[in-house]
């Protein structure tokens, strides 16, 4: 079978990334001018199983290539394994998600391969059968098209850009598992470290608050907190810097290298709203900003805007909403 | 022990690009405001607590840009580099990553450099690429989006924590010489001392040209820009705190989310 579109999948302990259903979502649009056929590169450790229910559940054909040291992702490994299966199928189009592995992966193939690489795609739009790739650019101010000059053409997209796929229901795609002897001398994975799921049911949360830089210190996580108490089915969320500085846990940030929400409400509290925040919550129903910052990004985000300082709004906030239910 | 920070200089986020005529670019005028990215920052923090911890480091810093990134190399210098090297691109315009990848790469090829450090991403453009291109074409192992680093004392090793998924961190041993792509968290950024403001005043910023260093063609190109479409209303509350508390409780119940 000849391919015009690879998608590489990712997979952590033999499971497969979800994120592959974005991935398969994003190649029906490129397909409305593109001919030919995907597949789907899946390497790992183990994969019988797991390609099997990709094949089913993508309807794409897969290719799983099985390492005994894919079991994490190693990315020396994971270049060379994925180069072979490339050069062999010599795709025109080559796609990942815009995550830690996808876009290192992506960007150290492109230079291998002398391919063009547009990384952070949000949407395509065809220029008569070309595609164009619409990103955003000046931290979100402003989209940028972008065509490629060079072929294969690499891209990464962005997590959340395109709706995850429907599980297919009709005849799955071939699996073929082809095993590879790919060899790391530079990079040797330890260990993998996970943090223990400390509950944040960030997912699951009807309203989500979320705690920003702007909460001046973790004393003041316990407003947020009390403001959370008054929702049901609340649970709290937080920007970047927040899990950096240690108040929270990293299973509270939301954002591209966070958790990927869409409460109906979210309330952000003293969060400035950088591209990379917005990424992980812009799909929310209702977007609300309170920030003493009247120059604040998230306010051109948000569908309602508070400015004022939170350490004297949110106490009055829950006053408020005490005498009204008594 | 050589390290090179690469720096990029980015719009500051309060500056508006405004589109120029052609509509492929901003109008780089005297009105926008320009600083260090801020994942740089985090880049060259961690390289000067290496120094820190060591007694043989030097650390240089690297951008490419035209003039005006010199600025933000004479940060660099302020923060904690002992020398700073400026490409020179006065052509203006964007910048690939493999453009700018591909000229670091090219200048620090015979540098005998023991780890290069970049930024995760840029804060303006968010290609997140520059700093595999570089390590990609020097063929230096590279780990990205790193949080913890230790490097060991002979220098044939540095041990790292990355993010792999949300919650998720791998440990992974490099052989140096090495590249890293710094993430956020890793340390906090020093604002810089004025003995060594002094001292980096007295410092030499060298200056090389983009053409010198190697002619380079681009792989990608912009066919247009355009600004964001707001796509919420960007209602703002107004009133006195009280009556913004009042205001929007009443807003949460009419939507039946109290």
């Amino acid at each position: 079978m000849n391919y015009t579109i690879t998608l590489i999948g990712e997979t952590l302990e033999n499971r497969l990334a979800p994120s592959v259903f974005e991935l398969s979502s994003m190649t029906s649009e490129l397909m409305q001018q593109v001919t030919g056929n995907a597949v789907i590169i899946l390497p790992g450790e183990d994969l019988q199983e797991t390609a099997n229910t990709a094949a089913q559940e993508t309807g794409h054909d897969i290719i799983g290539i099985e390492n005994k040291q894919l079991r994490y992702p190693n990315i020396e490994v994971l270049t060379g394994t994925i180069l072979s299966a490339l050069e062999k199928h010599k795709p025109q189009y080559i796609c990942f998600n815009h995550s830690a592995i996808g876009i290192q992966l992506a960007t150290a193939l492109s230079i291998k391969l002398k391919a063009a690489c547009i990384s952070s795609v949000e949407s395509i739009r065809f220029d008569g059968s070309k595609p164009v790739f619409r990103r955003s650019t000046f931290g979100g101010k402003l989209i940028s098209e972008v065509i490629p000059k060079n072929e294969p053409v690499i891209i990464t997209i962005l997590p959340g850009a395109f709706p995850a796929a429907d599980k297919n229901e009709s005849k799955p795609g071939t699996v073929t598992i082809v095993p590879s002897g790919a060899t790391s001398r530079y990079i040797t994975v330890n260990s993998i470290k996970k943090e223990a799921e400390s509950n944040s049911r960030l997912e699951e949360a009807e309203t989500i608050v979320s705690a920003g830089r702007g909460i001046g210190s973790e004393e003041n996580l316990k407003m947020i907190r009390d403001v959370a108490t008054l929702f049901p089915h609340s649970a709290i969320g937080a920007s970047r810097p927040v899990c950096d500085m240690g108040w929270l846990p990293y299973s509270h940030q939301v954002g591209q290298t966070g958790k990927k929400v869409s409460p109906r409400l979210y309330l952000a509290c003293g969060i400035s709203g950088t591209h990379q925040h917005m990424v992980g919550m812009k799909n929310s129903q209702i977007i609300i900003a309170i920030n003493s910052d009247p120059k604040a990004a998230i306010h051109s985000f948000a569908d309602f805007s508070v400015v004022e300082d939170l350490n004297s709004f949110l106490p009055m906030f829950i006053e408020k909403y005490r005498e009204r239910e008594g | 022990m050589k390290i090179l920070v690469c720096i990029k200089q980015v719009l500051d986020s309060e500056s508006s690009p405004q589109i120029d005529d052609e509509g492929t670019w901003i109008n780089d005028d005297a009105s926008l405001a320009y600083r260090m990215n801020r994942f740089d920052e985090y880049a060259l923090e961690e390289a000067v607590l290496i120094k820190e911890s060591r007694t043989d480091v030097h650390i240089e810093a690297i951008s490419v840009g035209p003039g005006r990134v010199r600025a933000s190399l004479q940060k660099a210098l302020e923060k904690g580099a002992d020398s700073a090297t400026h490409i020179s691109r006065e052509a203006g315009g964007s910048l690939t990553p493999y453009e700018v990848g591909s000229l670091i790469a090219e200048y620090a090829k015979d540098g005998g450099y023991d780890l290069i450090c970049t930024g995760v991403m840029a804060e303006d453009d968010m290609y997140c690429q520059t700093g595999v291109i570089i390590a990609s074409l020097l063929s230096l192992p590279c780990a990205t989006s790193v949080t913890k680093e230790s490097l060991d004392k002979d220098l044939k090793n540095i041990i790292v924590e990355c993010d792999v998924a949300s919650g998720v961190r791998e440990e992974v041993s490099l052989t140096l010489p090495a590249l890293l792509t710094i993430q956020t968290g890793i340390n906090n950024p020093r604002y810089p001392s004025l003995s060594n403001v002094l001292r980096a005043k007295k410092q030499k910023l060298n200056t090389i040209s983009d053409e010198t260093v190697s002619p380079v063609k681009s792989r990608e190109q912009i066919l247009k820009l355009f600004a964001t479409e707001q796509t919420r209303n960007g209602e703002v509350i107004s009133g006195t705190t009280e009556e913004k508390a009042e205001k929007l409780l009443s807003l949460l119940y009419e939507k039946a989310l109290l």
